[in-house]
């Protein structure tokens, strides 16, 4: 019985190929867009942590002076470089406990457009900051070692690719050796040997050029007193379990205890406040921005489903009104009503299967799409396929189809064969 | 549409055929049916009463409206009354609930239609098999074999596999009285089915029929066409919705 009812639902599928098209078209859009946007924003993740589980240390985090108001992620780029760090503070963070060890950083203020240059020519965004030989243990390279003279520099990606021929090379490793100059204005300057390359960055280390320390000078006052005082430092805790309680007792010390809560003071501009950023944090709110979007995306394939499901009924209802004297031939011969809502549903859900079907393969085909384009600087992501979603659509599909058809079905188990039957 | 007054009493014809000896198969006892619409209701029948014999052949005329087609159609449960008792054997249909009452339907009673209603893109065969996928009468594995004798029965053989819109009328009444026959029914009943056909084809028709009651099938023919009434052994007359006599 089933299996005739199925042949009748599909000869009418068959018969009115526009008509069941545009029927599916809403599911089409709709599982496609859900899946395409979970695959994409799964190959993002996957591709981002996979690449970058090199690039940075879990357990580290980095303190600033920014708007703490704005909080997570997004901190890191509302670092203010401002230098309130005093070599004291450095050495009483270094002892809270968790703490394994501590990295100053003093950002550099060049002048000009052309700060950083190799062989005459821009590396633009570069950005100087001066450390020391430790920096290694706290920014992993991907190429040669931490300098270990003040003629030598450690480059970031960004500049090593620039260094080493351009954006398009991958090879960082020919950037080692070369020279780069550094404008620090006032007509100082200074050449540096390249002796390594920091691994590619997610959370904002590209563009970094980091030389010596004794190459940042900048001080600031303290109770009237002129002190060297550091832009930032990168702490390192003993686990990353403790990443958290670590980063509330650095920021209480800096609120409660520091020589740096003074000199802030002392900018009293803005709300300004101590802030501490780990990678995690970082990389955190990157995924979780991909992970918005796509969110607002699966938002509008499920808009596109639910217009889809109102057009299904729609169309199903015409197709009942249609097919009103075959509904009555069919109950003439035996059918009961709900055999006759049966085959309706069957219809409805063979499109909702082949609707999600090519849904799925729509969804996919969008994902490489812009993965293959680079859309979102998303090249070379490889695509990853969560083999899962294939049954989550296709019931998805079925669901959707089911709900909608159930209106339209039972319309028709209720058509009265009397009626269906009298001659035209 | 003329307006016909209800004299209740007065144009009420109850007629019960009552010869001995042959088994009922179906019993009508005061069926009324009124169609009620927003214009007004109308009664179609006013209190038939009848038996349908086992082997009987009948025909059922009368004047357009009278009530020829609402009646075939409460015969064949394909209706329900508005009021009044249907008994199938021993069954008292007004109690059965829709699926017991369609599958009885499917497996007991064969319909042959003026517009042969046959599903037009389904094949001959397909057609044919149709009321035995809606019944257990007919075992599945026989259902193809048993299709293909009807259809050599009714002189169509070698056309199940056309699609039906590729036949003539007269060639798809026939495969519509196949398909009537498909689950063995014990009653069939044709509504003008020759009103579509020319005179050869209407003969054909009527001689299928008269074969299958000649092989002991019941059959009621509802009919204006008096040379067809012919064809049957006995006669129910209809006026206005009522039973007025048993000749042609
Ligand atoms: N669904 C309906 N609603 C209202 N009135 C109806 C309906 N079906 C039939 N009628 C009326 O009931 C009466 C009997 O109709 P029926 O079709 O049974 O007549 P008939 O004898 O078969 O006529 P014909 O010879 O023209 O086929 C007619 O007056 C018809 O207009
Ligand atoms: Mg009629």
């Amino acid at each position: 019985m089933v299996s005739e009812l199925g042949r009748l639902s599909i000869s009418s599928i068959r018969r009115h190929k526009l008509r069941s098209v545009l029927t599916t078209l809403g599911i089409i859009l709709g599982v496609g867009s859900i899946v395409g946007m979970v695959s994409l924003s799964a190959s993002f993740e996957n591709s981002f942590l996979s690449s970058y589980s090199n690039s940075f240390l879990p357990n580290e985090f980095a303190v600033g002076v920014g708007m703490e108001s704005l909080g997570g992620g997004s901190a890191q780029y509302n670092i203010v470089p401002l230098p309130v760090f005093t070599q004291h503070d450095l050495n009483a963070i270094g002892k809270i406990s968790g703490i394994s060890s501590v990295l100053p950083m003093g950002q550099i203020t060049t002048t000009g457009q052309n700060a950083v240059t190799v062989n005459n020519s821009t590396i633009f965004a570069a950005s100087v900051t001066g450390t020391t030989s430790a920096l290694g243990g706290f920014l992993p390279l991907c190429n040669g070692t931490a300098f270990s003279s003040t003629g030598q520099a450690v480059v970031g990606y960004s500049v090593a690719r620039t260094v080493a021929s351009g954006l398009h090379s991958n090879d960082t490793s020919s950037a080692l050796g070369k020279v780069i100059s550094v404008n620090f204005g006032r007509n100082v300057s200074g050449s540096f040997q390249i002796s390594g390359v920091l691994a590619d960055s997610p959370i904002g280390y590209n563009d970094l050029v980091l030389v010596n320390l004794s190459y940042y000078h900048e001080t600031s006052l303290l109770n009237g007193t002129e002190v060297a005082a550091y832009t930032g430092l990168l702490v390192l805790t003993g686990s990353v379990s403790q990443l958290n309680s670590v980063e509330q007792a650095t920021v209480s010390y800096l609120k409660e205890s520091s020589q740096a809560r003074y000199i802030l003071n002392d900018y009293s501009n803005l709300k300004m406040g101590f802030i501490t950023v780990s990678n995690a944090q970082v990389v955190q709110f990157i995924v979780s921005s991909v992970q918005q979007f796509s969110g607002f995306i699966i938002a509008l394939g499920s808009v596109a489903l639910l217009v889809g499901m109102i057009g299904i009924a729609n169309i199903m209802l015409v197709s009942v009104s249609e097919r009103m004297r075959e509904v009555g031939i069919l109950r003439a011969i035996g059918a009961k009503r709900s055999e006759i809502a049966i085959m309706f549903l069957i219809e409805v859900s063979i499109m909702g299967v082949i609707g999600s079907a090519v849904g799925l393969l729509f969804g996919f085909s969008l994902a490489l799409i812009i993965l293959k384009l680079g859309i979102f600087g998303s090249s070379g992501t490889p695509l990853i396929i969560d083999w899962v979603w294939v049954p989550i659509a296709i019931l998805l599909g079925i669901a959707v189809s089911l709900l909608s058809g159930m209106y339209p079905a039972y319309k028709a188990s209720r058509i009265l064969p009397t009626e269906a039957l009298r001659n035209e | 549409m003329k307006p016909k007054i209800l004299q209740d009493g007065l144009l009420r014809t109850d007629i019960r055929i009552t010869e001995t000896g042959e088994e009922t198969v179906e019993t009508l006892d005061e069926v009324r049916k009124v169609y009620s619409s927003k214009g007004g209701s109308y009664e179609a029948l006013r209190g038939v009463s009848l038996s349908i014999r086992r082997g009987g052949f009948y025909s059922l005329t009368g004047p357009s409206g009278s009530g020829k087609s609402t009646l075939l159609h409460i015969m064949g449960m394909l209706d329900s009354p508005t009021s009044g008792k249907i008994q199938y054997l021993s069954r008292q249909v007004g109690d059965l609930p829709d699926s017991s009452l369609s599958r009885l339907r499917g497996d007991e009673i064969g319909f042959v239609f003026q517009a042969y209603n046959l599903v037009q893109r389904m094949s001959v065969l397909r057609n044919v098999m149709l009321p035995m996928s809606f019944s257990t009468k007919i075992h599945a594995a026989e259902r193809r074999e048993r299709a293909m004798d009807l259809l050599e029965r009714v002189g169509m053989l070698g056309k199940e596999n056309k699609l039906v819109l590729q036949l003539s009328g007269g060639e798809q009444q026939r495969v519509a009285i196949a398909r009537a026959l498909a689950n063995r029914p014990s009653l069939i009943f044709a509504d003008e089915p020759t009103g579509n056909l020319d005179t050869e084809n209407s003969g054909h028709v009527m001689g299928l029929l008269r074969e299958i009651n000649e092989d002991g099938g019941t059959i009621v023919v509802a009919t204006h066409d008096q040379d067809i009434a012919r064809f049957a052994t006995k006669h129910l007359k209809l006026r206005d919705g009522s039973l007025v006599g048993d000749e042609i």
